[in-house]
């Protein structure tokens, strides 16, 4: 199988910081951007640019046989610029995941695939089980797997284990727009896990953008934020700017919390004292 | 003979997957569309020689919009 060639501009987008490489590909940005939800295509694509996103979550159906135009997104974007990230959004059980990859691969020549399987249709939370047993098949088929999975470590280290491309916990459940409901625990997966993490779901403004890259993720993925917001071209240039300052400042080292006040001005040479 | 092409029953005397999207107006040389008969996906190279069957369970998929 031919697949995509790698046409994204390696290096970083900071002076200094190392590429984001993800399954052997390099990408400048750390921002994964989704193409669902927009007011229209035209809006899709500004945003997608001022966002600076190189990689582009994209789900497969069935092709509108009445209109075959229909619904496919393949026309609006130039695969010169972008890598597609194929999801199996909508998947309840492995298999349906399994094959879903399988047909993605077939359709877009990537071997990149974000496996999703869903356990509650109202949370849209994974199942941890068929998860695994979905990646674990993708990996051996080939696949560079990108599980969108819980904020679990001892799942992101099974999945790690087995072989996966990156672990993609969730900031809080898709499209809530939440936040980052548990720093805690994605911090501790960044700790122990030596994949890349990409914090994925539940980013509802910029500030959460930054805070995930603040506590070390390796990238972001979003999409709701984006399209649904008033103004979606102005909310990716807001994204890519908090995910550029959150990395910048994860790696410049932050100073430690204290509950009281440590004076900045000097504490000698005070007038009258 | 009678399978059914993405959900839907129909009525199809095409013997291959070629034929079929021929026959449906779908340009079988166009990117980013794939095939699926009864789960399984059958590769491009595939899709003028594997033969169709009654009752088959046929899937034709492309990408669109996602998160």
């Amino acid at each position: 199988m031919t697949m995509t060639d790698n046409h994204i501009t390696a290096g970083s987008a900071l002076p200094g910081d190392d590429p984001f490489t993800i399954a052997g590909r390099s990408y400048t940005s750390r921002l994964l951007l989704g193409t669902s939800r927009y007011p229209n295509p035209r809006l899709m694509i500004d945003a997608v640019e001022a966002s600076g996103a190189e990689l582009l979550t994209v789900s497969i159906r069935r092709l509108n046989l009445g209109d075959q135009g229909a619904g496919s997104i393949l026309g609006y974007i130039d695969r010169a610029k972008y890598d597609l990230l194929p999801n199996t959004a909508g998947c309840y059980t492995a298999r349906e995941a399994v094959l879903t990859a399988q047909l993605a691969r077939e359709a877009l020549e990537t071997d990149m695939i974000k496996v999703e399987v869903i356990g509650d249709e109202d949370t849209l939370l994974p199942d941890v089980e068929q998860l695994l047993k979905a990646c674990q098949d993708l990996v051996k088929a080939g696949f560079q797997v990108l599980p969108y999975c819980n904020d679990d470590l001892i799942t992101c280290l099974k999945l790690q284990e087995m072989g996966c491309a990156a672990v993609m916990p969730l900031a809080s459940p898709i499209g809530s727009g939440m936040g980052i409901r548990n720093p805690y625990n994605l911090q501790i997966i960044r700790e122990r896990i030596t994949i890349p993490m990409i914090i994925d779901a539940g980013i509802g403004t910029a500030s959460d953008a930054a805070r995930a890259m603040e506590l070390g993720a390796d990238g972001v993925l979003l999409n709701t934020a984006v399209a649904g917001a008033h103004h979606p071209v102005e909310m990716a240039r807001a994204m890519r700017m908090a995910i550029e300052g959150g990395r910048l400042a994860h790696r410049a080292g932050r100073i430690p919390t204290r509950l009281y006040a440590t004076a900045s001005s000097p504490t000698e040479g005070m007038v009258g004292r | 003979m009678q399978l059914r092409l993405n959900g839907q029953p129909i009525e199809t005397l095409c013997p291959t997957i070629r034929e079929l999207l021929l026959d449906r107006g779908i340009d079988p040389e166009q990117r980013g569309i794939a095939v699926a008969v009864n789960d399984e996906v059958i590769l491009r190279a595939m899709w003028g020689e594997h033969p169709l069957g009654e009752g088959d369970d046929v899937e034709l998929i492309t990408a669109m919009q996602g998160g």
